[in-house]
């Protein structure tokens, strides 16, 4: 018996380890099947698209340290099992490796002296060892190489959207090999550095020098730096407005006389540019940056220049906020911060300013982007903005009814916020198009809730009815660009009132409001929301805040003149008008147009939220996501902006009677429980039947 | 499979549903996670049944045991297993088929959460997906769940015993996957293998991956050949 249980044991013993075995093996070689119905566990169309595509060898090197904790021990089997599937689809020309970084390891030092020459640097993580919090230094970054070119994702701390990143950045990273490869002149770096500066701060200078030459390998050796010295060659005070340099007054202490200095170095590729000032704004006065990150500051300053291709037209006279943001926002206070919204697009798009007073829109630029004008905007304008939709081209205005400024405390209004209609000559193309702007802010009782403490610590909330919360009920999520989306906010948003529908045309109300929201037209206060009070029932309703306009449009020129462009400075009315002649030709575009193909026009009355304070670059909120998707839908881009917003889609219940939900409700609670207790009852009365009938049988005399 | 191990099925189904220990703990699981379910749905306003499937593994490793430790213990602290082992009947046999008794039990009890999914489907767009993979994984789940309740369950004579060792161990498997923080890097991704609830998760999201597959089969299988060793010490 013994002998038996012995063998036994041993047959146990090598089941285990033949289940061991067979987990192990199953580990590399296993299947998938995803049930979802967006297939959001599979490999996107987007992906497949970029590494199928592939005219050079992709490879990606991953640097991982083994053995970390959780919850970064997930991260290195979420990437193989990503590189796995797009290996799968990318054939011959994408592969990938991993080193592993173990400090212990006898190759540590080659595979750290090569990760860092990738610039993937170890990121410093928490783990819990021995009960005490402990910071380690890990590998968790990769690096893709492309050509000559490499593109890092530096830090991987979650495997979350871990195939959007990986996807963006394979894409950023072919588009830019084949714009070098295309490009017919060498990329033009300038240093402008102006001769007084020389003395002190000549490591700024040796440092642009040094970055462009460590770069140069890497962009084909096809970068040219040039020195340009302002106080022997002297900048034209236009042109370093264009290039955004930062003048700085520098005053000669013999003589008290004042000369414009300059400190900066801006990469051109083609006809778009990019600046590095050496210098900055600080609250303590113009500081020189930190030499050390400037070849990865260069780096994407030509990665964005390379790698987008897509224009955006951006309405930049009329007073228009500048198209990068403002340079210090206490100067503008009635201008529109497009700093982030910038930053966000600038990766994907080619955002040009352009001047709609005296040009056309650029060839090439399927959208135009027009943001809180504060001038009438002219009929040459009007007419520019109307044929690109005519052409099928995309139009989007983010509009203020209003101009918004701080009342001095002493004058009228004494320190609050003084709302002035605005009116910049749009409404009759608005109107024309079926939309009109209603001159006024929306309230919502749903509005944002800002959470906070007050000086107990207790929990105080703050409802912003100017600032009405979007919930998906209240988004017309069967638009493409808005399904992923699960909250927005907007602010001081005007009303979009439709008004004579043109034949051809589908309208949809992308945002709207609760049934709870109301106008507020006359004596706007808004500064303390605590003493906005909500008009009754009888004046709330649904307000649409952003409309889509898509399809076959009518010209609001049809039948009239063209406008001609206003003359630039020094040209006469006669070279204007053979100017637009010219540009016209040259874009084989007839004078007017009516619905030549469909075309997209997106309207929202507000511009609060393309400001810093809802759009950021760096982390996708809700506002980030519906902004970029939406330039990516009206830029044929539905692809990139289904797979940016991937698994974010939350399902949404529908607003049910409140009965309705309370009897299914109490049916989820009490029906399974009471199924089962029934069936058991029913079960135990037929078994007691059964006994007793038995027990009778028996007692029978 | 042969006859007597469709009788020993047929046996212990007929055991489960006439004992009252079964329905109690069905009833008082069924009524916790409706109740937990059901009382901020409309409030979180979401069309899916996450909550519900992460729920599970926990509720499950204290429900499973409580259904399998009579399975073994009973028959040997009533004298009833000598005469089972008696009959013309093998030992695999007797484990499938106390096995599969059981975990049909347990896979009948979970039936009427199929009005979970047809609730939630009537207020919202529910993406089948993830509920299938939900229910599958519940399958394997149980299923392991049932072969360590009845591996206790044959350890020992004595209901309670096996009923606790039951509990400590399918709360491991349950649990360990949220106690990875505590484990040596060198060993985390085995801890977090063995886990039975990293497995399960992964298939809740709606995706059918082979490698928890063959984790639940294999780890099921070793829990019964573990409790046919134990039978057979008995003999």
């Amino acid at each position: 018996m013994r002998r038996r249980l012995q063998a036994r044991g041993i047959q146990g013993g090598l089941y285990v380890v033949a289940a061991v075995l067979i987990n192990v093996v199953a580990a590399s070689q296993f299947f998938r099947i995803d049930l979802t119905e967006d297939r959001v566990h599979t490999l996107s169309a987007a992906s497949i698209a970029a590494v199928s595509a592939l005219e050079e060898p992709l490879t990606i090197r991953a640097f991982f340290t083994p053995e970390l904790r959780a919850p970064f021990n997930n991260i290195e089997p979420a990437v193989r099992d990503l590189l796995d599937a797009y290996a799968r689809h990318g054939g011959e020309r994408f592969n990938f490796q991993f080193y592993s970084m173990d400090p212990e390891a006898a190759d540590a030092f080659e595979n750290e002296q090569l990760a860092r020459s990738y610039l993937v640097s170890p990121m410093q993580i928490e783990q819990l060892d021995s009960n005490e919090v402990t910071v380690k230094s890990a590998y968790l970054g990769m690096a893709m190489l492309h050509g000559d070119l490499i593109e890092t994702i530096g830090a991987i701390t979650s495997d979350s959207r871990l195939e959007f990143h990986v996807t963006s950045a394979i894409q950023s990273l072919t588009t830019r090999v084949s714009t070098l490869l295309a490009l017919e002149e060498d990329i033009a770096a300038d240093l402008y550095f102006s001769g007084e500066l020389a003395p002190s701060y000549s490591d700024l200078a040796q440092g642009v020098r040094d970055a462009v030459a460590e770069l140069g390998p890497s962009y084909f050796g096809r970068i040219a730096l040039d020195e340009i010295d302002p106080s022997v060659t002297p900048v034209d005070p236009n042109e370093a407005q264009r290039l955004q340099l930062l003048p700085m007054a520098l005053t000669d202490g013999g003589t008290g006389t004042e000369q414009l200095a300059y400190a900066a170095v801006t990469v051109t590729v083609g006809e778009r540019s990019a600046t590095v000032n050496l210098f900055q704004n600080t609250l303590f006065g113009l500081l020189p940056i930190e030499t050390a990150g400037l070849q990865a500051t260069l780096d994407e300053q030509l990665k964005g220049l390379l790698g987008s291709t897509d224009r955006i037209a951006y309405v930049a006279d009329f007073g228009a906020p500048p198209h990068r943001g403002l340079t210090d926002p206490n100067v503008q206070p009635q201008s529109t911060d497009l700093r982030s919204t910038y930053d966000l697009l600038r990766g994907d798009y080619e955002i040009t300013p352009t001047s709609l007073a005296s040009a056309p829109i650029p060839p090439g630029a399927e959208m135009a982007l027009l943001v809180s004008p504060q001038e009438s905007l002219s009929d040459w304008a009007l007419f520019q903005l109307d044929q690109l939709l005519m052409r099928g081209g995309s139009l989007v205005l983010f509009l203020d009814s209003f101009t918004s400024f701080l009342a001095d405390q002493g004058g009228f209004g004494g320190g609050r916020t003084i709302h002035i209609p605005r009116d910049v000559g749009i409404g009759p193309l608005l109107e024309h198009y079926g939309l009109h702007i209603e001159p006024s802010y929306v309230m919502d009782e749903q509005g944002y809730l800002q959470r906070g403490r007050d000086a107990r610590g207790g929990a105080v909330h703050t409802e912003f009815p100017n600032a009405p919360s979007i919930l998906p009920a209240q988004m017309a999520t069967q638009l493409p660009f808005m399904r992923n989306l699960t909250e927005l906010v907007m602010h001081n948003a005007s009303p979009i009132v439709r008004t004579e529908p043109q034949p051809g045309v589908t309208y949809t109300d992308a945002i709207v409001t609760t049934p709870d929201a109301w106008q507020m037209r006359d004596d706007i206060q808004i500064d303390n929301p605590s003493l906005i009070v909500a008009p009754p029932d009888a004046e709330r309703g649904e307000l649409a805040l952003a409309v889509l306009a898509e399809g076959t449009f009518t010209s609001f020129f049809a039948g009239r003149e063209a406008p001609q462009p206003a003359p630039v400075e020094g040209e006469q009315e006669e070279e204007a008008s053979s100017r637009q002649l010219a540009a016209d030709v040259g874009t084989g575009v007839p004078v007017l147009v009516e619905s030549e193909r469909p075309g997209r026009l997106f309207v929202v009355g507000t511009t609060r939220i393309l400001e810093p304070g809802f759009i950021n670059a760096q982390q996708l909120n809700g506002n980030t996501l519906f902004l970029h998707n939406l330039v990516d839908y009206l830029n044929d881009h539905e692809a990139r902006a289904e797979l940016r917003g991937r698994g974010r889609l939350v399902r949404r219940l529908i607003d049910a009677p409140a009965a309705q939900e309370t009897a299914f409700k109490t049916l989820g609670i009490v029906g399974p429980p009471l199924i089962v207790g029934l069936l058991g009852l029913g079960l135990w009365l037929w078994w007691n039947a059964r006994k007793r009938h038995i027990r009778a049988m028996y007692d029978r005399p | 499979m042969s006859a007597a191990f469709f009788h020993i099925v047929g046996r212990e189904l007929r055991a489960t549903f006439t004992s009252a220990v079964g329905y109690i703990f069905s009833v008082i699981f069924l009524a916790f996670t409706g109740w937990l379910v059901f009382q901020n749905l409309f409030i979180a306003s979401r069309a899916e049944l996450r909550f519900f499937f992460e729920l599970l593994p926990l509720t499950l490793a204290f429900v499973v045991p409580a259904v399998t430790m009579r399975v073994f213990a009973e028959e040997l602290s009533t004298g009833s297993f000598e005469v089972l082992t008696t009959l013309p009947v093998t030992d695999w046999d007797i484990v499938l088929g106390k096995f599969v008794g059981a975990w049909g039990f347990i896979v009948l009890m979970l039936t009427p959460t199929i009005l979970y999914p047809l609730i939630v489907g009537q207020f919202g767009d529910l993406d089948a997906g993830p509920v299938v993979g939900g229910y599958v994984g519940v399958l394997f789940l149980s299923g392991l769940y049932c072969a360590v309740g009845i591996l206790t369950s044959a350890l020992t004579r004595n209901q309670i015993v096996a009923v606790l060792v039951g509990w400590a161990v399918c709360s491991f498997l349950a649990l360990i996957d949220d106690m990875l923080v505590f484990f040596p890097g060198a060993i985390t991704n085995v801890v977090q293998y063995v886990g039975a609830d990293f497995h399960f998760k992964s298939i809740a999201r709606g995706v059918i991956d082979s490698r928890d597959l063959i984790y639940f089969l294999s780890a099921i299988f070793l829990a019964l050949f573990g409790t046919s060793l134990a039978i057979e010490r008995r003999k």
